[in-house]
């Protein structure tokens, strides 16, 4: 095959280029050996057009809008066969060129002379010349055809397609927060002072008021408590007592965002009613909740009752060991360290006793004490008792007012050995404590200690884990003595906190504290009427921008106001922001609680 | 008719052949014209392009709205209003020739070690209401999803209107905040991408 072309293309250039030398027209092989770059030049051409007609048409062919091919839906199919075919005759004639131009050199000649059967001895040295000093030359024009076809196909085999398609977007900024809670009594809603009332702190600021299922008797005190657990981060607790003595305990179900109630959970009585006789706290493991209550009575005087995370569990009793009394006072800590379903308790009773308990998270335990703690507490109609954790060692500290004006004892149980009753003398005390407080430092093993005592006077102390400091008198005339109208708390990070108390009407009265024993001077911000409690929450997470302390402030006009710390300022919220109606200032009938999974 | 014969002899057959495919080229390649008025119409229209939501940790199967009202914000749907584009996130207006549907994702998925859910829907403005609205899973056909998830990178849903209708669309998130306890700022991005079709 090869042979045979060879050969026509040799009959051909024989046509070219031996006949004019037959003639001997030296002129006119010139213009025949032209001939020759007119055919390079169209195959090239042709062969290169090709190759873009097919990819043209078997690869970017597009309906154009506005356009009509004139040889209609055959157009794509005449281009790409009419460039198949340009390819094919296009290479063809370059293959014709090239084969002749050896011929002409004189490579071939004798193949030539062979099959034509002619003498070459005519075949001019001047062409052999012309063509050898035109070699030089011809190298470079070889490289560009041979660039030119490789471009074509290197194009072919990477088309590139660009796509655009217009999409618009909306940017959400989601700012995730902690919430609070406040539950209060509130002469509203369709049930009045029977049902609680619930308020949710946004951040900035608190909710409209949400009305809570009746407790079928006017509240009185409201505790609640928060889950500890990650798994039920969305429950808390909250534990009224009303008038007819009956505890009602309201669980939120954040899956199912309802209440879980179970009224009358538990019966202190009408005589223990007048006091906060009951408590509720979480274990911090296993996530189980207690209720803690006197039951009005002088034999199994305690009953308690388990939140296992779907229900409470019936009434169990626990006959105190070595006190006879109604319990009028009850307090509850959870310890806070890893692993723990600790549950410290202490109570005051009818008899001015003073005893204390630890929940181990199956029993209760008198941490090995063998007599009562304290038989003549300074006062059994307020709250004169306390207990909180150390944050970091896990050690409770229990704490009551004893008979003598400026005596305070204390107890400390480290998890397998109760201390030796202890005094803590605070020398300014104008009476014997009447309402105490007990603030754990989150960070450290700090504590203060808060005494609104029987002559007005308002003192604190420092507990920095093995001693006590006992700071200057803040106050010898707070609002009253019948009601807690001071508070303390720490901020978040710990170390430093806030004490604020009402003394004088109009105004409420703070001051920071910097651990172990630096006070700031007082400040004043303008409230309305006198202050008769005060409540403080710290916020468990320390955010710049969210508020460190949560507070809560009912006066003797009936209203319960709120209060916010940032760190620098306290800002009254509203004297009346929760409820400008609570009908009563004779029980602590409000609490705040911050959200406290981790 | 020296022409055609030196003609002849410097192409010769093969060139002749060139000539001929490259001829048929040039037929195929002939247009003509015919006058066209093309008339660009915007099927879409957004609306809000940026919202801001508070969540707060530990909750459970709430909702938000883009564009959002209320406290917390974004927990309110908007009041409608047609000539405030604040209050939807995007309008639709199909004629009687075209369907559009419009897809809707997030650029990026939400962190799913910070929220345990993330649901996208979406509502529209029934003249009174909001109303919900169905989602599909592709531009075309029937198959509907019930949301788009949030917390899946990728996952989109399409909304699909029909033709001659002028609609304003709301979208509705149902998350839990419930894995950490964190509050750094989260940024999320919604991407709505119109896409006419002759029909679902």
């Amino acid at each position: 095959m090869l042979l045979t072309e060879t050969r026509e293309t040799a009959l051909e250039t024989e046509k070219l280029v031996l006949k004019p030398f037959e003639q001997d027209q030296d002129a006119s092989a010139k213009g025949k050996r032209s001939y020759l770059k007119i055919r390079l030049i169209l195959g090239l051409t042709t062969i290169i057009i090709g190759l873009w007609a097919a990819n043209l048409a078997l690869f970017h062919w597009v309906e154009r809008t506005g356009l009509q091919y004139l040889l209609g839906a055959y157009a794509r199919y005449v281009c790409a066969y009419g460039g198949f075919a340009a390819m094919i005759f296009g290479g063809m004639l370059i293959n014709d060129c090239l084969v002749s131009r050896k011929v002409l050199k004189g490579k071939d000649i004798v193949a030539i002379t062979a099959d034509s059967e002619k003498p070459l001895s005519h075949v001019p040295e001047k062409v052999e010349e012309q063509e050898r000093s035109a070699g030089a030359r011809r190298k470079k024009p070889k490289k560009k055809i041979a660039a030119v076809p490789l471009a074509v196909i290197l194009f072919m085999l990477c088309p590139v397609t660009v796509n655009s398609i217009i999409s618009y977007t909306s940017t959400v900024l989601i700012e995730p927060k902690w919430s609070a809670f406040a539950y209060y009594r509130s002469n509203t809603g369709s049930n009045l002072l029977a049902s609680c009332k619930e308020r949710v702190w946004n951040g900035s600021g608190w909710s409209s008021e949400n009305e809570m299922l009746s407790s079928g008797s006017n509240i009185r005190y409201v505790r609640a408590a928060y889950c500890p657990i990650q798994l039920r981060g969305y429950e808390n607790i909250v534990v009224t007592l009303s008038d007819d003595g009956y505890l009602d305990a309201y669980v939120w179900d954040g899956l199912n965002k309802v209440w879980v109630v179970t009224n009358n959970v538990g019966f202190v009585g009408t005589t223990a009613n007048a006091y906060r006789s009951f408590d509720v706290a979480y274990e911090k493991t296993t996530g189980r909740a207690l209720i803690v209550y006197s039951r009005g009575t002088t034999t199994d005087e305690i009953g308690y009752r388990i939140w296992d995370g779907v229900s409470w569990g019936s009434e169990q009793l626990l006959n105190l060991e070595y006190t006879t009394g109604v319990v009028y006072w009850i307090a509850l800590a959870t310890k806070p360290t890893a692993n723990a379903n600790e549950i410290a308790m202490i109570y005051l009773d009818a008899n001015v006793d003073v005893h204390g308990y630890v929940w181990t998270g199956s029993s209760w335990s008198l941490m090995g004490e063998t007599a009562v703690w304290e038989t003549s507490a300074a006062i059994a109609t307020e709250e004169c008792i306390a207990v909180a954790y150390e944050q970091a060692s896990g050690m409770a500290l229990f704490i009551w007012g004893d008979s003598v004006s400026t005596g305070n004892y204390y107890r400390i149980w480290d998890g397998s050995t109760l201390g030796a009753t202890t005094l803590l003398a605070i020398p300014a005390q104008g009476g014997v404590t009447n309402w105490v407080a007990l603030r754990a430092d989150p960070a450290t093993n700090g504590i203060v200690y808060l005494v609104v005592d029987a002559g007005s006077d308002l003192n604190t102390a420092f507990w920095d884990g093995t001693a006590w400091t006992v700071h200057p008198e803040h106050d010898s005339a707070v609002n009253t003595n019948a009601r807690r109208c001071a508070d303390f708390e720490w901020e978040p990070p710990g170390s430093k906190g806030l004490l604020a108390w009402g003394t004088a009407p109009n105004t409420l009265s703070y001051k920071r504290f910097t651990a172990s024993s630096i006070w700031s001077g007082i400040s004043t911000i303008s409230t309305t009427g006198n202050e008769l409690w005060v409540q403080l929450k710290r916020n468990p997470r320390d955010v710049a921008s969210n508020a460190k302390i949560l507070g809560a402030i009912l006066n003797n006009n009936f209203d319960l106001g709120a209060l916010k710390w940032d760190g620098s300022t306290l800002t009254n919220m509203g004297d009346s922001i929760f409820t400008s109606d609570t009908t009563a200032t004779t029980f602590e009938c409000f609490n705040i609680i911050f959200s406290d999974s981790s | 008719m020296k022409f055609p014969r030196d003609l002849r002899a410097m192409l010769g057959v093969k060139g002749f052949l060139c000539l001929a495919s490259l001829t048929a080229i040039v037929l195929a390649l002939v247009t003509y014209t015919a006058p066209v008025t093309i008339t660009p119409t915007a099927q879409f229209t957004i609306g809000a392009t940026t919202a801001s939501w508070t969540v707060y940790v530990n909750d459970i199967n709430e909702t938000r709205n883009l564009p959002g009202s209320g406290s917390p914000a974004g927990s309110q749907t908007p009041i409608f209003s047609e000539s405030d584009p604040s209050t939807y996130a995007f309008k639709v207006i199909t004629d009687a020739a075209q369907v559009c549907a419009v897809k809707i994702e997030l650029t990026a998925a939400v962190n799913n070690s910070k929220f345990s859910k993330f649901e996208i829907t979406a509502k529209y403005w029934n003249g009174s209401a909001w109303a919900d609205e169905a989602l599909y899973d592709a531009t075309t056909g029937s198959t509907t999803k019930s949301y788009v998830n949030g917390l899946t990178l990728g996952d989109a849903g399409y909304i699909h209107q029909g033709t001659t209708t002028t609609r304003y669309y709301l979208i509705i998130v149902t998350y839990s905040y419930d894995l950490v306890d964190e509050t750094t700022l989260i940024t999320a991005i919604f991407q709505y991408t119109p896409l006419p079709r002759d029909a679902f």
